[in-house]
């Protein structure tokens, strides 16, 4: 049980960085922010899921990483969508909306 | 706005920082430290420091700050664990990706050399196709005819069997049915031996009259051979014998003859004018012996034939578990029990077997391995002047390979990239050759008499594309091995010094490279040529033999009539009449006989005949060919008559028995005194036929002696008797034309129909034709190793040509030094040829050593031609050298026209 609900959250997070990186390219620090500040830190990602995420999805091709400069002069790792992982967000964004549907329905009615 | 300006920026920082990156790795500069787990660290590191100055800047002190930090972060350990393990993986998906991509890039690059220079890769691949194309065109037809087993089950156990006569030293003789059937009877270790004899026969009914090739069968010959019809039956065991009148059918004849419908089956045909009811159709692919067309079983009884007359060929099966040893002996205690029960006609007599796939390619095999070995060798002279041609550009890119290597490209990397493009070269021209290679395979098979090349079949098949595959391969290395040993050698950045100038330098090295090249390629070709001019002189010899009779102007035609028909020997005689009266008044036939067997027409016939007054083994049966012959033969075919007189229209069915001998019988039979007035008996079936029992017959004269058949064995002893008296079914034409000897085909024909309509002539050939049959296999030999050395020798030249005309260009300027200094024209020719017939003279004793090996090799081919003799080597060493002196003139003439002050200038 607690290993589906893990894996729920881990599908969760996976949409979560996809979506954040539809801006553009971005590093790890940048995402963590993105998603504070569009949450309003409602949804509390703690910044260790949210690497092992990036480097999940890294290895399965969905998004690449490649060494940049960062705004304030330093190495930084910089993440963007590849076409993949494009395909892959708007299928799991579906989901979701079905998904989030089918709650607001329960608890909504 | 400034934010955008800033993000654009960035992203072009990074792009161009990217493509830097990538063009860096990919010269090799750049050794990537793409370690994952240090990564992993600093990207998480990174993120720690913002989030704490973040905190900072908010106020935190700074401790307080990296506490928060870390425990907002959470389990860090555990996170760097894992991006690590999923770094990792990344990191090999990318360095996969990299190797193949630099694969694609040489690739690419190489093709866009290769482009770059099309006169030069087309000839290297019009070179190599070539080469590649006829080896294995030439493997293909080895490989169909040597190294495929027959196409019947288990083959190997099949042996051709024969009777051989030690004494009369021949070992491959046909067999008396007789000897054939107590055979049968006594072998164990044979399971079956099956007989079978050739008939040409009349096709008559549902079309033209047609002659066709049968084959007359003892019962069991099918299952001899294991094969199954495919559709109908084959002969049932104890259908043979007269009164079976069945046929099977050939799939060919089939298709052609009963537009391949099944129906044919029980249907009765018309055969050598007598009904047959065909109960099988052979499979496609099936024909044995090879030129068959059709089989029926034997129609004569073996009880009423003679044991000492020959006919038949024998094959036969190993039984189970049986040896060819075990068979051998078995057979010599049978020929033993045969020789002591009938002494009067097997004395001597024992039994040959020869396993059928050897007896089969033996005359092709040395021939064939011959050729192979000779394409070999222009494969190798190909790829010996390639590798001289890639090392020219090789010196030429000297200039590059120094800029890449200096770039930090590795040695390795640029060796790999000389291997692909060596590689793709041989891979493109091994395409065209497979293309080549089916219209090659076509020619060899033409080019081939007979069907001596059996089954090779002129598709494209896997063994082929292998075969293909594997040579072009290695060429690719062999060619290859020359620009990359240079590449080696060159330790220096010379290259990169004169690479602006447009001039190289080039080692000693690599001159010496090339100069041994050439001569490799030099030797070579003077084997080639030696071995093609061993087979030249071979067929001029073959040519030059004087066959005892002059075939120039005569006319030949076959008959064969059906035994069944022309039972009777006076209706044999009657046919004879009537076709001489024929003949006889036809408009320009200056003369005109008949025999039972022509000279080179694939048919001989010989029979035991004893001598009267025998006394030095009165028992021994002696054995020799005999002939039936018209009176007008000995003239038409102008045989020579030494002494006594000739057969004339007096020798008739009732006239005393006469015989005509040759030279060669009178001195074997009679070597004391003169064969003329002597008596002797023969023992044929037609004999027997004519007279009841063997009558004595006089010799009357003897006549020069002919070549039968084979141009290089010494002529066998003949008796020649009055076909009146003799009168056999086989009836051969010969006739002395007044014009060409092919206008008289169509008034022969007519006339033949006339005396019986139908009889079709077959095998209508003028006399010359026949004997230039005769000459196609050494022929065949000859053309295919002149083709072979001709191309050595063109490549051979061309690579002479291409050493010294790179040397002329790279010493221009010293040669106009010399020219300015006053060097006479003669000194700068001499100077050049120096340059060019060095590799020249270093690989002619090489070849002047290798080529009495290959003569040896080839004896077995030759006739008289001494393989050894000095004039057969030093033609081809006078004609190469000649060759390559040729080849160094164009770029003597060059030298010779330097321009001094333009060269001095230049330099």
């Amino acid at each position: 049980m607690a290993r589906r609900a893990g894996a729920l959250l881990q599908g969760t997070v996976d949409v979560l960085v996809l979506t954040t990186l539809q801006a553009g390219p971005m590093h790890g620090y940048g995402v963590s922010s993105a998603i504070r500040e569009r949450t309003d830190g409602v949804v509390g990602l703690d910044d260790a899921a949210l690497y092992q995420a990036l480097h999940r999805l890294e290895a399965k091709g969905w998004v690449e990483g490649d060494w940049g400069t960062s705004e304030n002069n330093r190495r930084a790792k910089y993440y963007r969508l590849t076409g993949k992982g494009r395909r892959q967000l708007r299928k799991e964004a579906e989901t979701w909306r079905r998904y989030a549907d089918a709650v607001f329905k329960i608890i909504g009615a | 706005m400034a934010p955008l300006r800033r993000r654009r920026l960035q992203d072009h920082r990074r792009l161009s920082g990217r493509t830097l990156c990538n063009l860096l790795a990919r010269l090799g500069l750049r050794r990537r430290r793409d370690d994952p787990e240090r990564g992993v660290d600093d990207e998480l590191g990174y993120h720690l420091e913002r989030r704490a100055e973040e905190l900072i800047a908010r106020g935190a002190s700074p401790g307080e700050a990296r506490r928060r930090a870390a425990e907002e972060f959470g389990d860090v350990r555990q996170a760097r664990a894992y991006c690590a393990r999923m770094a990792a993986r990344v990191e090999r998906r990318r360095r996969r990706r990299r190797a193949a991509g630099d694969l694609a890039l040489d690739v690419h690059y190489a093709a866009r050399t290769l482009a770059r220079t099309p006169a030069f890769t087309a000839l290297i691949v019009v070179i190599m196709a070539v080469g590649i194309g006829a080896n294995t065109a030439v493997f293909s037809v080895i490989n169909a005819v040597l190294l495929q087993p027959l196409d019947y089950p288990q083959a190997d156990r099949l042996l051709q069997v024969w009777e051989s006569d030690a004494r009369q030293g021949s070992f491959e003789d046909p067999i008396s049915p007789l000897d054939l059937e107590d055979w049968q009877e006594q072998s164990t270790t044979l399971a079956e031996i099956a007989g079978f004899g050739y008939e040409a026969l009349a096709l008559t009914g549902d079309g033209p009259a047609e002659r066709i090739v049968g084959i007359e069968t003892s019962d069991n010959f099918f299952a001899t051979l294991g094969v199954e019809p495919a559709l109908g039956r084959t002969f049932a065991i104890g259908e043979e014998g007269p009164g079976n009148r069945v046929v099977v059918l050939g799939n060919s004849l089939w298709r052609s003859r009963f537009a391949a419908d099944p129906e044919v089956l029980g249907r009765s045909i018309t055969l050598g004018g007598l009904p047959c009811v065909v109960i099988g159709v052979m499979p496609e692919g099936f024909a044995f012996p090879s030129a068959a067309e059709l089989w029926t079983p034997f129609t004569f009884d073996v009880g009423q034939m003679s044991r000492g007359s020959h006919f038949l060929f024998g094959i036969a099966r190993l039984a189970p578990g049986a040896t060819l040893m075990d068979a051998r002996a078995e057979t010599a205690a049978i020929a033993a029990r045969l020789e002591a029960a009938y002494p009067g006609t097997n004395a001597n007599h024992s039994i040959a077997l020869v396993p059928l796939h050897e007896q089969l390619v033996g005359d092709v095999e040395l021939t064939l391995w011959v050729v192979f070995g000779a394409v070999g060798l222009v494969l190798l002279v190909a790829c010996g002047n390639v590798a001289n041609l890639l090392l020219v550009r090789g010196a030429a890119r000297a200039g590059e390979m120094s800029i890449r290597k200096a770039l930090g490209a590795g040695r390795w990397r640029l060796v790999r990239q000389l291997l692909i493009e060596s590689t793709m070269l041989s891979l493109l021209s091994g395409a065209i050759g497979l293309m080549l290679t089916a219209w090659g395979v076509e020619a060899l098979v033409r080019a081939a008499p007979g069907n001596v090349l059996r089954g090779a079949r002129v598709g494209i098949d896997a063994s082929m594309l292998l075969f293909a595959l594997g040579v072009s391969l290695l060429a690719a290395a062999a060619f290859g091995a020359g620009p990359t040993l240079q590449l080696a050698g060159d330790r220096g950045h010379g290259g990169l010094l004169g690479a602006g100038s447009g001039r190289t330098t080039s080692g000693r090295g690599l001159r010496r490279l090339r100069d041994g090249l050439v001569a490799v390629e030099v030797a070579m070709t003077l084997v080639l040529l030696f071995a093609a001019g061993l087979l030249i002189g071979n067929l001029a010899e073959l040519r030059d033999v004087e066959p005892g009779f002059r075939s120039a102007g005569v006319l030949t035609a076959r008959i064969a009539l059906p035994p069944e028909q022309y039972r009777d020997p006076a209706s044999r005689r009657q046919f004879m009449d009537r076709l001489t009266a024929e003949v006889a008044a036809l408009p320009g036939i200056v003369s005109f006989g008949t025999v039972d067997s022509l000279p080179f027409s694939f048919s001989r016939s010989a029979t035991s005949f004893a001598i009267e007054g025998d006394v030095e083994s009165p028992e021994a049966p002696r054995h020799a060919d005999i002939r039936e012959v018209t009176p007008g033969y000995f003239r038409t075919m102008a045989i020579p008559l030494l002494r006594g007189r000739e057969i004339t229209a007096d020798d008739g069915a009732g006239a005393p028995g006469v015989a005509v001998v040759n030279e060669a019988y009178a001195r074997r039979f009679f070597p004391g005194g003169d064969a003329l007035g002597r008596r002797i008996q023969i023992g044929s079936g037609e004999e027997v036929a004519a007279y009841g029992e063997p009558i004595w017959r006089e010799i009357v004269g003897v006549v020069g002696n002919i070549i039968h058949d084979d141009l290089t064995a010494a002529a066998a002893p003949e008796m020649y008797v009055p076909y009146e008296q003799h009168p056999s079914t086989r009836v051969a034409l010969a006739l002395r034309t007044r014009g060409e000897p092919a206008d008289a085909i169509e008034p022969v024909r007519q006339a033949v129909l006339r005396v019986d309509p139908g009889q079709p002539v077959y095998d209508t050939l003028p006399m010359e034709a026949r004997l230039e049959r005769f000459l196609a296999v050494p022929r065949a030999n000859a053309w295919l190793l002149g083709v072979f050395s001709a191309v050595a020798l063109s490549l051979a030249i061309i690579g002479v040509a291409s050493v010294v005309s790179y040397a002329v260009a790279q010493r221009t300027p010293e040669l106009g030094i010399r020219v300015a200094l006053g060097a006479s024209a003669a000194s700068v020719v001499r100077l050049v040829l120096r340059q060019g017939m060095a590799p020249v003279a270093a690989g002619l004793p090489l070849g002047l050593a290798a080529a009495p090996l290959a003569g040896r090799l080839m004896e077995a081919l030759l006739f008289r031609t001494d393989p050894t003799r000095p004039s057969t080597l030093l033609l081809p060493a006078a004609l190469l050298t000649a060759a390559s002196l040729l080849a160094c003139l164009l770029p003597a003439r060059r030298a010779l026209g330097v321009d001094p002050i333009q060269t001095l200038r230049a330099g």
